[in-house]
This record gives structure tokens, sequence and C-alpha cells, in this order.
């Protein structure tokens, strides 16, 4: 199992890059619907099975789910957002592919900085916490709502790409190949809802593995824990973005904006709370 | 039939407007002329830049061009002594150039606007009219299957007809890379002349649902309204005159504007105040196809609006252009395969039924001249000469035989051997 999972560390990276070629190459070429998705479609299912078995054997080499560090998280997060990316929009709408590329190219970095890097931090799985399931689901969903989330940005940095193609009157790839204005708004605002429940759930999780294991810490404590804040903080962004939708009728540019900008702060405190500590949370 | 097969075409190469106008044929017309053309079979293809007739036979009297030709300027009632110049503007293809044109048609690449995506229905009209006038026959119904087939590959294999071609069609394109779902925007177009009218009906066909058409005279409004929706599709279709334009203004999400004004019709306080008054916060799109310009450039600054113009559109429109002419090589290619293929499937489906009919029109001479000499012999000797005259027929019909069934090389020749075999033992004659 050991050696598949290496063999296999090696394999993703490659195979994500070659998609994401395959994605640039038909993205930036004038080919039709059909022939540019002839080969995508089969090839994104294969590089899902790819990954579940990678995820599967290094499960199962290693003893512990794929989420004892940063970097293990790091192939998690790019399976899940490329799964949903399958299962969302590429399977579902074909003439939607010209968002393929971005979305590949992402997970390629992720499944890079990942393989590169796994096994090189100090593994944590001799904690009992890794073997508990509720633990597992908090930091699933949680992960789950961070890739919704990112694939958000995704929508979003396209709908501000294509934007800015129209306004300028750069008529080139990004303005035939990316979906209307209308489209990705619709799927970025779908992505946040998806990431702001699957968030909601992961901080419910928390909070009752929190109540439930002795870890002789206060509720002070637990609530000035840089990622609880950051994740409370980041459900809130979206979750107002969502109400500001719903309730005030923003939309268009300046919703997209609202959200980007939450990623935004998602991104840059993510990198510093990581940059401070390695373990899950300070009471962990 | 395909040596017989000829087109006689009048197009946008070598005709002007005025005078491919006077030649296009309505359905009734079309109809009425394919029942007086005494050819085999008939196809007639006429549409704003084209008027074609395709005619064939299978006898030896080959059809003549310039017989095609009078019977069509017969149609529209123009003799050749008073339009003696008419008849230079057509071109003559014979047989195989003939078919190829017919492909090269249907695919969109002898259109005007290379990629044209209406020449596929109405190339197909054409054969259904001809059709049920009961012009076509054998040849043209397998001619019909394999120029959709041509028209079916160059859509799927080739971007031929991707992206607008028409400053109107880019227009609508355009807004659609903003709203893809036209359904639920309401549209509103200034003008209710033929650029305006022709975007209406692109924004229809993309299903738009909700359109205010704003026009000085409201009965030109009322007659472009019956024309872009003649079928009466359920939704929110309605005519304002030009002076209630402000009022509308804050609830639209899309505008064309396509009047013959001399002066801007809407200026820049008028749409700030209607983005004031708007509700939602989606951007406004507005596209100025008029020259000079309906819409102040100075609204193109104001925040959530997209406003463009007609050299815009034209930057779109050229670069479509400018594509499709670099596939036109794939279509051709196609268009050669499907030639070679329709040739080849036309070969072998005639070959066996030549073959059929040479052997029985041997047997009934080898037959006649047996039985004329039935009472000169008695059984024994009129068995032997039964059988010596069958060998005999069968050794002499053997390479006849295999030359018909030959298909190495190119179809054209297995064509061509058989329409000789045909000829030199009369065999289209005796079917007669």
């Amino acid at each position: 199992m050991e050696t598949l999972a290496t063999l296999l560390r090696i394999v993703l990276p490659i195979a994500y890059g070659g998609l994401a070629f395959y994605f640039a190459r038909t993205f930036f070429r004038s080919l039709n619907q059909s022939e540019r998705l002839k080969h995508a479609v089969p090839a994104a299912y294969v590089l899902l099975a790819i990954h579940a078995i990678y995820i599967g054997a290094y499960t199962t080499a290693n003893h512990h789910d794929l989420v004892a560090t940063v970097f293990e998280l790091f192939s998690l997060l790019a399976f899940t957002l490329f799964a949903v990316y399958v299962f969302a929009e590429l399977r579902a709408s074909r003439e939607t592919s010209g968002t393929g590329f971005f979305v590949t190219a992402v997970c390629f970095l992720l499944q890079v900085v990942s393989s590169l890097t796994i096994g090189g931090e100090s593994l944590q799985e001799t904690r009992s916490i890794l073997k508990d399931p509720i633990f597992n689901l908090h930091v699933t969903t949680s992960v789950f709502g961070y890739a919704a989330l990112m694939l958000a940005a995704i929508y979003g940095g396209l709908y501000l790409l294509l934007y800015r193609a129209i306004r300028r009157n750069e008529f080139g790839a990004i303005f035939e190949h990316i979906p209307s204005l209308e489209r990705l708004e619709r799927y970025g605002l779908r992505a946040t809802a998806f990431g702001f429940i699957f968030l909601t759930l992961s901080i419910a999780l928390g909070a009752l593995l929190y109540s439930r294991i002795p870890l002789g810490v206060s509720t002070s404590q637990f609530l000035v824990d840089p990622k609880v804040l950051m994740t409370l903080l980041v459900w809130l962004v979206f979750g107002v973005t969502l109400l500001v939708r719903k309730v005030m009728h923003i939309e268009g540019r300046r919703l997209v904006l609202f959200w980007m900008s939450g990623f935004a702060l998602t991104v840059i405190s993510m990198t510093i709370i990581n940059w401070i500590g390695t373990s899950f949370h300070s009471f962990l | 039939m395909p040596e017989n097969f000829i087109a006689v075409s009048i197009s946008h190469h070598r005709a002007p407007v005025e005078v491919r106008e006077r030649l296009q044929l309505s359905e009734e017309e079309m109809r009425a002329l394919l029942g007086k053309l005494e050819f085999g079979e008939a196809l007639i293809l006429s549409t704003c830049n084209r008027t074609e007739l395709y005619a064939g036979s299978s006898e030896d009297t080959p059809v003549e061009s310039h017989a095609l030709i009078r019977e069509l300027l017969a149609a529209k009632e123009l003799d050749n002594s008073s339009h003696p110049s008419h008849e230079s503007y057509f071109e003559i293809l014979h047989s195989k150039d003939a078919i190829r044109h017919l492909f090269a048609v249907i695919a969109g690449i002898d259109s005007q606007i290379i990629g044209d995506q209406q020449i596929f229905a109405q190339v197909k009209d054409a054969f259904r009219i001809s059709a049920e006038a009961g012009a076509t026959g054998s040849f043209l119904n397998k001619l019909s299957q394999a120029a959709f087939h041509v028209a079916k590959r160059v859509i799927t294999e080739t971007t031929l007809n991707e992206g607008a071609g028409t400053i109107s069609y880019a227009a609508v394109e355009l807004a659609r890379k903003i709203y893809d779902d036209l359904r639920s925007r309401h549209i509103l177009v200034i003008g209710a002349g033929e650029t305006g009218e022709l975007a209406a009906k692109h924004f229809i066909e993309r299903g738009a649902l909700r359109i205010t058409i704003a026009n000085r005279s409201i009965e030109k409004a009322h007659a472009m309204l019956d024309r872009v929706n003649p079928e009466h599709i359920i939704g929110s279709f309605n005519v304002i005159p030009l002076a209630a334009l402000e009022e509308v203004l804050p609830g639209v999400d899309i505008i064309i504007s396509a009047t013959s004004a001399p002066d801007y019709v809407l200026t820049e306080p008028a749409m700030k105040s209607a983005l004031e008054k708007r509700e939602s916060s989606a951007p406004v799109v507005m596209i100025d196809i008029a020259v000079p310009r309906d819409i102040d450039p100075a609204i193109a600054s104001l925040s959530n609006v997209f406003l463009k113009d007609i050299d815009d559109l034209r930057t779109i429109v050229d670069r479509n252009a400018e594509r499709r002419r670099q596939e036109i090589p794939k279509a051709e290619a196609i268009i050669e395969e499907e030639f070679a293929r329709f040739l080849e499937s036309l070969s072998t489906l005639e070959a066996g039924p030549t073959i059929k009919e040479l052997r029985e029109k041997f047997e009934a001479v080898r037959k006649e001249e047996l039985d004329r000499n039935r009472g000169k012999l008695d059984d024994r000797s009129f068995a032997l000469m039964d059988d010596m005259t069958r060998r005999m027929m069968n050794r002499l019909l053997h390479q006849p035989t295999i030359s018909l069934k030959e298909t190495n090389g190119e179809a054209s020749d297995q064509l061509t051997r058989i329409e000789i075999a045909r000829k030199l033992f009369g065999l289209d004659k005796g079917n007669e």
C-alpha cells in the first residue's frame, strides 16, 4: 500500500498538470465544443478515480485519514475541489467547460505542494483524536466548505476577468470560452451556499467535539483560537454575502467583489495562522 | 445520372442584389416551376443571396443549361429579350461540379457570410418542396442524404458556424455574454428599422420573452412586432412611443438602439436618472448599432453599464470572419470525402442492377434465338445448344461483370464504366 501511495503521489500532480494542459490547449485554440471535450470528461473521471485510490492507499498505509497535516489537507482539498467541479459543472453543462483550465490549474498547484511536502512534517497520527469519527467528519466538512469557497473564488475571478474583457473590447479567448457573467455569478453563489452549509456543519461539529473531549481548556481559550476565529470570520463573510444577495438584492460585480474580498481574507488569514502554528488548534 | 446532372446558379458572387431580388422565388413560384419542368429530377434553391436550379435526367438527352435558365426567367416573367443581360450572371455547373457546388452551399462556405447558419435549413426546405412537388427521384434522394451529412459533419467537426457573422447577431451574442438566460430579461429595442428588427428576431430565437419596441411611429413599431413575433409567442411584447422611453428605462436590462435620428436618443443625464431608479444592481447592456450614434458615449463611464457601438461589434464580426475563413480547408476536406463516398455509394448501388439487367438482356436474346430455332432441332440437339449458348453467354459476360464490380481507383471511374455499359447495351432504352 505504501508503494502504491508513493507511486500515486508522483502520478497525481502529473495527471492534474496534463489535464490542465489539455484544457488550456482547447481553451486557447479554435476548436468546436464536441472536439473540445472529447477526452476531457472521461479523463476527469479517471483522474478522480486515481485520486480516490491514492486517498485510500495513503489512509491504509499511514493509519489515518488525509487530514493530519496542512499538506495532506491540500491533497484532499484538490480532490474535493475537482470532484465538485466535475459533478457540478463539467458533467452537467458541457458548454461551460471554459472554466476547466482554471479549476484544474488550482488543483494541480495544490497537489504539487502536497506531493512535494507530504511526509516532511511531523506526523500526528499518534494523537488519538485522529481516530475520532466526529473529528474526521469535522475536518472533512471543513475541507468541503473551503473547496466550495475556493470554487466560488475561481468563478468570481473569472467573472472579473470577463467583465474587464468586455469593458475593454478584448474579444479573445476569455470572451469566447468562459460562461456568461450571469452564469458565473450563479455558479459562484451556488458554490458559496454549499461552502457556507459545510462550514456551518464543520463549526457545529467542532463545538460538539470540544464539549465531548476533556481537553482541560476553558471556553475563552476555544474562542480565541486562531483557526476557530478565522473559520468564524470566513463563515460570517460568506453568510453576509448570501444575505446581501437575498435581502438587499445586490448582484453583479458588486456582489462578486464582496465574496472575492471574503476569499482574500480567508487566504491571508490562513497563511498567517499556518505560518504561526503547526497544530490543528491551539488547544489540541 | 451524375453525368446528366446540371446546376444553373445566380448568386452574390456574380450578380448584384437588384438582379438577385428579381430572380428570388417564393415557395409557390418554386412549386409552379417544378411542376412545369420536364426533366427527370429537379431542385430549386432560392434565398436572398442565390437562386439555383439543379436538374438531372437519366435519359440520353442531356439537360440543356440554357433551357433551365429560360425556365427560371420565365417563372419570374423575365424574358431574355427584355433582360438580355440576366443570362450573363448565371454560373453553369455540370455533373460532378454541380454536386460539389451543392455540398459547398449547404456547408456554408459559398455563402456571403461564411458559415451562414441558415443555409442548411434553406437547402433542406428546397429538397422538401422538390419532393412534395414530385420532382425528386432516387438520385436526388441519395444526393439530399449526402448533402445533409456534409452539413452535419461541418457543424460538428469545424468551428465554421460558431460566433456571430453579422452586426445584429453580434449584438445579441454580446448581450448573451452578460445575460445568457434571456427569458427573464427586459429588452428594449429602439427603432423599427431593419437592423433593430433583425436583432429583435435573434433575441426571440434565443429565448427572449420580454421585448419593448420604442419608435417615433407607433404604427411602424406594431408592424415590426408582428413581423418579429409572427407566431405570437406568449410573453411580454409591447410597443411604446419614443417619448415614453424614460419611463421604461429603469426596468430594462438590455437596450439595442438602431434609429436614423440625427441626435442622441439616450442622453447621459436620462440614463443616470434611470440607473438611480433601478431596483436591481445587475448590469445594463446598451448596444448602439446606429450611425450616427443614438446613445451618448458619456454613458459608458457610468457604473454598471456596458455600452458598445457598431465599431465594437465590427471587431467581433471581423474576428469571427477571419476564424471562419481559416476553417474553410477543413470544410473542403469534408466535402471531398463525402463527395467520393457519395459517388462510391451511387456506383455500388448501380453496379448490381446494371449487371442484373445486362444478364437479363443477354438471356432474353439467347432464349429468343433458341425459340426461333426450336423446330429445326431435335430434343438432344436443342439441349446441347441451350447448354452451349448459356456457357458462351456466361463467358462473354464474365469480364464485363468483373469490370463493373471493380471498385479499385476512383469511384467516378466505376460510375463512368456503368454508364458506358448501359449506353452500349441500351439498358435504359430497354427499361422504357
